[in-house]
């Protein structure tokens, strides 16, 4: 099958080319580090090259197939992961100079560890907003990631690297995290899918924390498929049937998420939704509320967080991030409680929309990637910062923890994505849709160049 | 049901580092002695436009009636 000349499962291609001998895990991961070294410097979405390491395990994995042994089902498949992340004998930055002292970590975090036993080779950092506090991947320490359909333009974030990384064709998948919005909205300006599973599903042993109360690590690829086969090793289980697209009542979101987006964004929605035969709007309450709580309730642990590190060398944090995690290390108790107990509340309405449908269509973002040199969006009438305000329409959803798929629309010019919200555990009726969006062509991701899928000569 | 129609609080607006609110100034200078953070002066502007953000969110937020039987959502299960 393919999708617009681009074959569908890219990972899932490479590792059954490895399993079968047509191509060794070390080819596969050189190519790919080759790649990364001739092209990124148009993207700046790598911060670290993990050669040396990659290589070993590849030579691992070559061996494992060469004794006839079962190398697993992503054998040999390169993959990145945002630079919060602990992957074993590497520093884990979180985007920021001020960790750089710290001990290599010693083991990977939990869902590389997954992704490692299952045969997949961990190539790569990517680049992020320092700590994992910003909507754009404009970092002072690393740099800004350039959307590789535009390099003029913002990858979005905080996982900008992760999105950059897939849509410019370097790597196959990618790791993200989402607090906010930061695997979403880069998957969504950069067009790549992405997954922000149900919030309290993935381990987060070994992910560099921001706010414990909406931390979400997923998966970003360029195909559905490898979305699936990601997101299901990660999550530790085994693939889970996934229902009749026909018998998933699906609904799109009115009032709050129908406002403030571009002509083309809302006929990409009309377009899915016509598709899909369902013209139900639902509105949820207090949107405006909900996004506020999400602000302040990230603001405030993530300030917490850093207070004893802000205290004694605070001029060394990225001075975009350092103002606002002051700001929220001050909020009085009373603030956060009272957004904490909205949130308790707008839980019970979210459930209550859901009853009526078990997919809701959003957009993601306003419109397209802005500009680097003018990082702003337009909202309401008003000029606003994009590395702030980038998720209007993914902090509501954040604050109710529901799984998202960012599915990346099929669209002539820049990319625009959507959101598929589910129940909370609903993730096989996202994939379901998602699928379908695929199938029919109204959603699709197209990577530049995908160098990983250059065979052996 | 209906969503609330303004995006944000109508003050401090939606800037993020670098708003301004003529209504109110933050006492942040106080506000940061009480947890023993020393804000350097170069810094100020940002944290008190922020501070003013965040207190416009708090507003709005702290303006909404809860029941009292409304938990805070610390283990919060989706």
């Amino acid at each position: 099958m393919t999708v617009h000349g681009h074959k569908a499962g890219a990972a899932l291609a490479i590792a059954a080319d490895v399993r079968a001998g047509r191509r060794s895990a070390v080819s596969v991961v050189t190519d790919v580090i080759a790649d990364i070294e001739a092209r990124d410097t148009r993207f700046n979405s790598v911060t670290r090259i993990l050669g040396p390491a990659a290589v070993a395990q590849a030579e691992e994995v070559d061996k494992t197939i060469a004794a006839g042994r079962d190398p697993g089902p992503l054998a040999g498949v390169p993959f990145g992961v945002k630079d919060l992340f602990d992957v074993r004998g590497e520093v884990t930055t979180a985007g920021s100079i001020v960790l750089r002292d710290n001990l290599p970590a010693t083991r990977d975090a939990v869902v590389v560890e997954r992704l490692r036993a299952a045969g997949a080779v961990p190539v790569a950092t990517l680049n992020m907003d320092e700590f994992a506090y910003g909507f754009s991947t404009e970092n002072a320490h690393t740099g800004t990631t350039r959307n590789p359909h535009d390099t003029a333009r913002l990858a979005g974030g905080s996982s900008g690297g992760s999105a950059a990384s897939v849509a410019a064709g370097l790597l196959p998948f990618t790791l993200g995290s989402d607090t906010n919005g930061s695997i979403r909205i880069p998957s969504s300006l950069c067009g790549v899918w992405g997954l922000k599973p149900t919030y309290g599903q993935m381990p987060l042993g070994g992910v560099y924390p921001f706010v414990a109360s909406l931390d979400v690590v997923g998966p970003m690829a360029d195909t559905v498929e490898d979305l699936r086969a990601v997101y299901t090793i990660m999550a530790g289980g085994a693939p889970v049937g996934e229902p009749d697209v026909g018998d998933v009542r699906v609904a799109r979101l009115g009032g709050w998420f129908a406002n403030n987006i571009s002509t083309e964004l809302t006929t990409g929605i009309d377009a899915v939704m016509a598709h899909l035969g369902r013209d139900q709007v639902i509105e949820l309450p207090e949107v405006a509320r909900a996004r506020a709580s999400a602000f302040l309730i990230s603001a405030a642990e993530g300030g917490n967080l850093h207070l004893a590190r802000l205290r004694r060398r605070s001029m060394q944090y990225d001075p975009a991030t350092r103002g606002r995690l002051m700001a929220g290390a001050m909020l009085p108790a009373a603030t956060f409680v009272q957004a904490q107990r909205f949130r308790r509340w707008f839980r019970e309405h979210v459930h209550a929309a859901l009853a009526h449908a078990d997919v809701l269509v959003a957009p993601t973002t306003v419109g397209v990637a802005p500009r680097i040199d003018q990082p702003s969006i337009v909202v309401d009438g008003r000029t606003v910062s994009a590395r702030a305000n980038l998720g209007i329409f993914t902090q509501p959803i954040s604050l109710a923890g529901l799984p998202v798929l960012a599915a990346p629309l099929s669209v002539d010019g820049l990319p625009l994505g959507i959101q598929l919200i589910g129940a909370p555990g609903g993730e096989a009726k996202l994939f379901a849709v998602a699928a379908e969006l695929q199938r029919a062509g109204l959603a699709a991701c197209r990577p530049l160049d995908a160098g990983y899928a250059r065979k052996d000569s | 049901m209906s969503s609330a129609a303004r995006l944000s609080p109508p003050s401090p607006g939606l800037s993020g580092a670098g708003g301004h609110d003529d209504r109110k100034v933050p006492p942040v200078a106080d506000m940061a002695r009480i947890i023993g953070l020393s804000i350097p002066a170069a810094c100020m502007p940002d944290v008190v436009a922020n501070t003013a953000l965040l207190h416009g969110y708090a507003d709005l937020v702290g303006s909404f009636a809860l029941p009292d039987d409304c938990e805070p959502a610390y283990e919060y299960v989706p």
